[in-house]
């Protein structure tokens, strides 16, 4: 099949059919091609009011195989994943999987990612968890933990941790 | 009576921070004939990493569920968000064989394997629909009579309606039923779908302020007494991180924020102690004067 030829204005840059297999692969069956750009997913979007992100446009850009462009866009991550698109759109084309599915790909291609996800990931793979246990603060500014507020001390954890961090880094396999 | 028993998986914000949802949990719940285990071996869900790699996430959060079926018992978490990592993981599982061999040839390090064969509850679909508003009805020995409360459910608990929920995604009820069963009123209110922000903090956190700033005002003009949540994160941004809210949005917050399990406890007559209230950065103290 020949490409599409659309040119994004922008950059000129031409669409890309291969990323668009590749973004395919990782969103499954809610399938981008079936919006018809109701904007019902924008018009509920809390993203859309504060950041003015437009949900049912990033469905369309992949549709039109732009996606170089949009995983070089800070487009992608200005969403909470509040799910509503998700849920009122008529077509199940899922926008917010869409903004998922784009982020792996940014990540994926070295595009700019917020540092936030990066530590996430190496603290998990330290540690199971996203942070370290937390000493925390009462109202009146008195400081407890786990231990003086009668809670277990140590959380649960992986009894084996090196093992654990190898079958995590083999789901990474290709990432970087 | 023991009426249900089950594993308690925490995840990281209950078990690294929010420790008032776990004390008012353990400290509530075996008064109902739930009787609970932690879960060992587990790790975070996941639920971060589906914006870096969707096949880091789907093994984090099979390998808990791994756990809880190499336990036997049902699995209840606190977080939605947890909740729905499991839910989404195992959907994919389920559709993909090739997937889910993939992740078992990787649990098989530690010796374990993903079945599914235990069920995974949230806290409020377990007490809604196992424990029951009766129970809950008779068990509050001092009921919250005179409070206006309203209640946020979380996105991830209802939503998306194609993996099993735990309540309707545009009209959730069930923790307004819990609620009444305490004997306060229940207030509905236009932004009751409205998102927390805390699937901001990692990408945007004065995004996600803003979002909690916005909601947090906008219930204090309908006059209510409290905001009762079910959720670590939302705690987190409506409660915790009200003042930097309000800076953010430039308004004065003074919402009340509480965890349905610390309201539970005070309709039962648990000590404040013992269900975390000293922990509520947010102004509880005028909710409890009103219960006095």
């Amino acid at each position: 099949m020949a490409s599409v030829a659309l040119l994004d204005l922008m950059t000129n840059k031409p669409s890309e059919p291969e990323a668009k297999k590749r973004f395919a692969e990782i969103i499954g069956s809610q399938d981008p091609n079936a919006c018809f750009v109701c904007a019902r997913c924008t018009t509920g979007c809390e993203a859309m009011e504060l950041l003015e992100n437009f949900p049912h446009q990033v469905v369309n850009l992949v549709r039109l195989g732009l996606i170089d462009e949009l995983i070089n866009s800070e487009k992608i991550w200005a969403c909470m994943q509040c799910l509503k698109c998700t849920e009122r759109c008529p077509q199940n084309v899922a926008p917010s999987d869409v903004f998922l599915a784009l982020r792996n790909l940014a990540v994926k291609a070295g595009a700019k990612v917020p540092d936030g996800f990066f530590k996430a990931l190496e603290m998990i793979m330290e540690t199971g968890y996203l942070q370290p246990v937390q000493e925390v603060v009462s109202r009146t500014f008195e400081t407890y933990n786990r231990k003086s507020l009668n809670l277990r001390e140590n959380i649960p954890q992986p009894a084996n941790l090196e093992k654990f961090k190898e079958a995590f880094m083999a789901t990474m396999e290709g990432m970087f | 009576m023991v009426q249900a028993k089950l594993t308690l998986y925490l995840g990281c914000t209950v078990a690294t921070d929010e420790y008032a949802y776990e004390l008012s949990t353990i400290n509530t719940l075996p008064k109902l004939g739930v009787e609970l285990e932690y879960l060992e071996g587990t790790t975070c869900c996941g639920s971060p990493l589906m914006s870096v790699n969707m096949k880091s996430f789907v093994y984090l959060a099979l390998r808990n569920v791994a756990l809880a079926d190499q336990q036997g018992l049902d699995m209840l978490t606190l977080c939605p968000g947890c909740h729905l990592s499991f839910f989404e993981a195992r959907h994919y599982a389920e559709h993909s064989p090739q997937l889910k061999d993939e992740i078992n040839a990787l649990l098989s390090n530690e010796g374990l394997k993903y079945e599914g064969k235990v069920k995974v509850r949230h806290l409020v679909d377990l007490l809604h629909d196992v424990v029951g508003l009766d129970k809950i009805r008779s068990a509050a020995s001092k009921p919250l009579k005179g409070l206006r409360l309203a209640t946020h459910i979380g996105c991830h608990a209802i939503r998306p309606s194609r993996l099993e929920r735990i309540d309707d995604p545009e009209k959730p009820v069930k923790l307004d039923r819990l609620v009444e069963a305490l004997g306060a009123e229940v207030v509905d209110y236009p932004e009751k779908l409205d998102c927390c922000g805390a699937g901001f903090l990692l990408s945007n956190p004065q995004a996600g302020l803003t979002v909690a700033g916005v909601k947090i005002k906008a219930l204090q003009a309908r006059g209510v007494d409290g905001l009762v949540v079910a959720c670590p994160l939302c705690h987190k941004m409506l409660g915790q991180k009200q003042q930097s809210a309000s800076q953010v949005v430039g308004a004065e917050l003074n919402l009340p924020v509480i965890y349905y399990t610390q309201l539970l406890g005070l309709a039962m007559g648990e000590s404040e102690d013992k269900l975390g209230l000293m922990l509520n950065q947010s102004p509880v103290d005028s909710l409890l004067e009103k219960l006095k």
